[in-house]
């Protein structure tokens, strides 16, 4: 049995994980003053100043470790941390939302694991634990899930039979079923069928950032070698003819290599966030757990479930799968407060559907179409600021062929809004809000109608005459909205969501 | 008593409640605070009178758009005050302000979970204050009402807190 009633520090192998943190830092300090040394003098201070800092890297974490303590305390967990300045965080038993064990590579090494204490809600940051042993940490999580129960039952007037007492054993879950295991085809399926073009501009950024950050080191050492391969550019602009078939040769090489890139930066990234995902329902919350280098374990409770969004696009629709994403009460900017379900099989989906939300999907009462001509005219707006400019270009100098770019450009960008429009709409059933959005990359988005928080219309000056405006459904886990509806449709479902809202008593995170 | 069946869709309706409009002097204090911000830019134009004299036509353009953006600004918050209202109902309240983007959002009181009453200098001198209503999760449905006497306020807040103590 565990006792935290008294202040408990973590693992002693924590100031390893601080100081694995530190090194970041010092090797690159040490990078910096390496070629920053010019002479023998600035060669003393730098030493000097490195001793400082290396003494500083691994002093620290000794006291963090020693002054980093936790302990629970009048139904409160309390979390004081900090030599200079102290900090002490106190948080309500029973606010506590989720427990989430997660792992990151240098936690992995160490064998330890961070303990993450998720209070939706309220505005106070959520807790981490960083450095715990995993026996430790599972025991912990078992402890805080045990203490809110009590209070639970404490605060509620009805009895309900304890079932907590067999979580401190691991081996004896009373009613887990295995929802999702990926295996590694597939793990492959899903990192083929990522957005490609996301993750290429991905890897374009990491490159170009990496290279201004050595930019300088590089041009001191091989300046001499960049300057005798010199291209020049001016040179083929003024006579592309010279260059002709070597500029489009380089051209499609770029974009061989573009795609190649992309999709094993997708491939790469996707068996490193999935690997060995796996998905559990253990009696009222999912348990999810995936991830190669950083391992991640995440605790939903069904209950504070507020959106279930399945996205699509045209690869996956090949392979007759979607990706779901889970969104909870979530407080502010926390990022794991969404859970993402890969390879979602249409079986899955309906199954994910009803066990999230304890109902199925009917015959929809009622259906708001969008305007699809409203999204064209308004994405064609947009798309002429950029495209008014390059016909002026193109006109004044007198390249009038050019004008065809633009003009093409406006025009695709009309016929994608359009279709966008098309497929859109908002069904109602008696449980349920469903917005279907998009065209070729679209989403499905369901949400209880009990779960919404609030009802927003609105619209600018300029479609009130259309009679349209837009409908934005917030709830606990975020807003979702739909643009180009009818006005008085809106109305009526804005009247109909709120009154069932009033009149719902469930709890709804 | 009397306990008889409710539909939903038998409830009233929020367009036809009439919507409280907000006192006269949050107009005034609007259009103070306009200045506000406006004599400093205008500063900046005459600092470009006496700056620029080789190009006359920069402080004249850049007073013109001064001028624009004035008359713009305030015709906006002209328009704006007779859209801004709100409604409190059994057991919900609604807002709606804004004309050139228009906003109409309904937050039942079991969806609300603490509201606060803030007001600025400004505020304090047209005895206006502002009413802050919060909601789970993420701050894109919370609520804030500007330009309210401060005893409405202090009875709007009073009378949602009592509502929201009955569903917490």
């Amino acid at each position: 049995m565990l006792d935290i009633s008294k202040p408990t520090r973590q693992s002693k192998l924590s100031i390893l994980f601080y100081l694995f943190k530190g090194i970041k830092g010092l090797i690159a300090f040490v990078f910096f003053a390496a070629f920053s040394m010019r002479s023998w003098n600035s060669f003393m201070g730098i030493a000097a100043v490195s001793l400082l800092v290396i003494m500083a890297t691994l002093v620290g974490p000794i006291v963090q470790y020693w002054f980093f303590k936790f302990h629970v305390e009048n139904d409160e967990l309390i979390i004081q941390k900090g030599w200079i300045f102290k900090k002490r965080k106190a948080i309500p038993v029973e606010r506590i939302q989720s427990i989430n064990i997660t792992q990151n590579i240098a936690q992995r090494v160490l064998g330890l694991v961070a303990v993450e204490i998720d209070t939706a809600g309220s505005k106070a940051k959520e807790l981490e634990i960083p450095a715990l042993d995993r026996h430790f940490a599972e025991q912990l999580k078992a402890l805080l899930g045990r203490e809110k129960q009590k209070k639970a039952v404490e605060a509620s007037p009805i009895t309900y039979v304890e079932t907590s007492d067999t979580e401190d054993i691991p081996s004896v879950k009373n009613d887990s079923k295995i929802i999702l295991q990926l295996s590694f085809i597939d793990l492959l399926k899903v990192g083929i069928t990522q957005n490609h073009l996301r993750s290429g501009g991905l890897a374009i950024g990491v490159v170009v950032g990496f290279w201004y950050k050595i930019k300088d080191v590089v041009e001191n050492f091989f300046g001499d070698i960049f300057e005798s391969v010199d291209v020049d550019i001016e040179q083929a602009v003024k006579q592309p003819e010279a260059f002709g078939s070597s500029i489009l040769l380089i051209g499609i090489g770029a974009i061989i290599i573009f795609i190649i890139a992309s999709v094993v930066v997708s491939l790469v990234m996707s068996i490193n966030k999935f690997y060995d995902y796996k998905m559990e329902l253990k009696d009222d919350y999912l348990e999810v757990r995936m991830g190669l280098l950083s391992k991640k374990e995440i605790k939903i409770p069904l209950s504070k479930i507020q959106l279930l969004e399945f996205h699509s696009n045209p690869l996956r629709k090949l392979l007759d799968f979607k990706t779901a994403r889970i969104y909870q009460a979530q407080s502010q900017n926390n990022q794991i407060s969404s859970v993402e379900v890969p390879a979602c099989q249409s079986v899955l989906q309906s199954q994910l559907q009803h066990l999230i939300f304890e109902d199925t999907l009917e015959q929809p009462k009622k259906e708001l179409l969008a305007n699809p001509w409203s999204h064209a005219r308004l994405d064609m707006y947009i798309a002429s600021i950029f495209g008014l400019p390059l016909i002026g270009i193109a006109i004044f100098f007198e390249f009038y062929w050019a004008i065809f770019i633009p003009v093409v450009f406006v025009g695709i960008v009309g016929v994608m809004a359009y279709q966008y429009g098309k497929y859109s709409k908002l069904t109602r059933d008696d449980d349920f809000i469903v917005f279907y959005k998009g065209w070729l990359f679209n989403s499905i988005i369901i949400s209880p109608v009990y779960k919404t928080q609030a009802v927003e219309k609105w619209r600018s000056i300029f479609i009130k005459r259309r009679g349209e405006a837009h409908l934005k459904v917030h709830t606990a886990g975020g807003s979702r909205q739909l643009k180009y509806l009818k006005d008085e449709d809106i109305n009526a479902m804005q009247n109909d969501i709120n009154n069932q809202v009033i009149q719902s008593n469930k709890s709804w995170m | 008593m009397t306990n008889e069946q409710l539909l939903s869709h038998q409830l009233p309706v929020v367009e036809h409640s009439n919507f409280e409009k907000h006192p006269r002097r949050f107009l005034n204090k609007k259009l103070v605070a306009k200045l506000f911000f406006f004599i400093p830019v205008l500063a900046g134009v005459i600092i470009l009178f006496f700056m620029v004299e080789e190009y006359p036509w920069i402080w004249k353009a850049a007073g013109v758009a001064w001028f624009v953006f004035l008359i713009l600004s305030v015709f906006i918050s002209y328009k704006e005050f007779f859209v801004r209202g709100y409604v409190l109902r059994e057991h919900d309240i609604t807002y709606r302000h804004g004309w050139l983007f228009h906003h109409q959002i309904t937050i039942p009181f079991n969806r609300i979970q603490h509201t606060e009453i803030n007001h600025g200098p400004i505020d304090r001198y047209f005895k206006l204050c502002e009413l802050d209503i919060y909601t789970a999760g993420g701050s894109s449905s919370d609520l804030s009402i500007s330009g309210l006497d401060p005893d409405k306020a202090v009875a709007i807040k009073e009378y949602i807190s009592e509502k929201t103590a009955q569903h917490a």
